[in-house]
């Protein structure tokens, strides 16, 4: 038998049988095939040689480094999964909730306890109209106060103050007054409300008498609550001891 | 959420991708020739595989990863290789035999190979046609599953497989006449 010319079909036949990828009758055809050819022989012999040796001789690669980081690479996308589900599937309850809980604990702070923000007390000054007082007479003021709410929530008996204006109204729908005091060292201003226990916006300062403590716009202010009244006082240039100190002096409690 | 049922598809995920992961990585290693872009590859496809796992048929997961696997080769890595096309350009041309009249005979060539420079002459095929052996002889597939990986005709697989077959015989014969195994003619 002669090393005859192979045809590209020939040589595809070869490597078709020697990777199994044969029919019964094709099988057949081409081991008649194989007989007959040197050359086809030879192919399927080489073909077979060379798979034998690539299963063989090739190399393993287990990659375990890769594998370990693929895991790492797989549990980071659950987590990121896993919260893109929650966050998605709970956004709008979640904004609900938020929502409802700011509204709720607004309103349940300005309600429930009577609040009052201390730069609408200072602030709130166009529903105030002015009361004819004699500056000089401390009893008479507190005895405006007096029928204005009830009950004076000061006494100006014994502080070293003189009220220069007075003025009445209301304050977040709540009766209010505000006076125009004066002292030795400069002027001060005494806003009054009634139901509000509580003055929000300033600092509490957490000690016995407790003073709500901090700044409205560049003035130093001192506010306290006392049996239903919240009280703000507030100076140019005066410090919140001093502004204290001149609250002791008039709150009743 | 990813699966329905905790972490249960995630386990078998994970179970079935360790069988497969050799044949994942060496092919990826055997394709790139770089250990990083290998790491790189292989990583990405078993994250795609991932999220697609629901869409998983259940039949050959091995065929299916190496599927996800080439495609990303192909899409990311050739396209920025140097290697090109270069063995499809060759697909127009006669198929040229492995075994030819005169050459050294198989068992004494084989016989001297070791695993590195058989990895060495199959490094040296062009990418489509060593891409076919990859899959064919070394992971054993069938030609319709190389077909449905490469995507390409049948008859592309086989002619491809044959062309990569004599492309890697001549690397070894042209390295064991450099090694001094075999002698300028044939024994």
């Amino acid at each position: 038998m002669s090393w005859d010319k192979i045809a590209d079909e020939e040589i595809l036949l070869a490597h078709a049988l020697a990777d199994g990828e044969l029919s019964g009758e094709e099988v057949k055809a081409a081991e008649r095939r194989l007989a007959s050819s040197q050359a086809v022989r030879a192919e399927y012999e080489t073909v077979t040689a060379l798979k034998t040796i690539l299963r063989e001789k090739a190399e393993s690669h287990p990659g375990y480094d890769a594998w370990t980081a693929c895991r790492e690479r797989i549990s980071a996308i659950d987590r990121a999964k896993r919260t893109e589900g929650f966050v998605g599937r709970y956004a709008w309850a979640m904004c609900l909730v938020l929502f409802l809980t700011i509204v709720g604990a607004g309103a349940l702070n300005r309600t429930g306890r009577n609040a009052l923000r201390a730069s609408e007390m200072a602030g709130d000054s166009t529903s105030l109209s002015q009361v004819p007082i004699t500056s000089a007479d401390a009893s008479g003021v507190t005895g405006l106060l007096s029928r204005f709410f009830g009950r004076s929530p000061i006494k100006l008996e014994e502080a070293p103050l003189r009220v220069k204006a007075m003025m009445r109204g209301q304050i977040d729908g709540r009766e209010a007054a505000r006076l125009a005091i004066e002292d030795g060292r400069g002027q001060l201003s005494l806003t009054i409300v009634a139901g509000v226990e509580q003055v929000d916006g300033l600092e509490n300062s957490g000690q016995s008498r407790n003073y709500y403590i901090g700044r409205i716009n560049t003035f130093d202010a001192v506010g306290w609550t006392d049996r239903g009244f919240g009280m703000l006082l507030v100076g140019e240039s005066r410090s919140p001891d001093d502004l204290k100190r001149i609250a002791d002096l008039i709150r009743i409690n | 959420m990813l699966f329905k049922r905790g972490n249960a598809g995630r386990d078998r995920f994970e179970k079935m991708t360790e069988q497969v992961f050799p044949s994942l990585f060496g092919t990826a290693l055997r394709l790139t020739r770089d250990r990083d872009d290998a790491n790189d590859l292989v990583q990405e496809a078993i994250i795609r595989a991932y999220e697609a796992f629901e869409r998983f048929d259940g039949r050959n997961f091995k065929a299916w990863m190496l599927r996800i696997l080439t495609n990303l080769y192909i899409n990311r890595y050739r396209q920025r290789s140097r290697e090109g096309t270069q063995g499809s350009l060759d697909d127009e041309n006669a198929i040229e035999p492995s075994a030819a009249e005169g050459t050294v005979p198989d068992r004494v060539l084989f016989d001297e190979m070791v695993g590195a420079e058989v990895e060495a002459a199959l490094a040296k095929v062009p990418p489509d046609f060593r891409l076919a052996v990859l899959l064919s002889d070394i992971e054993g597939l069938s030609y319709e599953e190389i077909a449905r990986i490469t995507d390409v005709p049948l008859g592309t697989v086989r002619s491809r497989l044959a062309r990569g077959r004599a492309a890697l015989r001549r690397e070894l014969e042209d390295y064991a006449r450099k090694e001094g195994y075999i002698r300028g003619g044939s024994e």
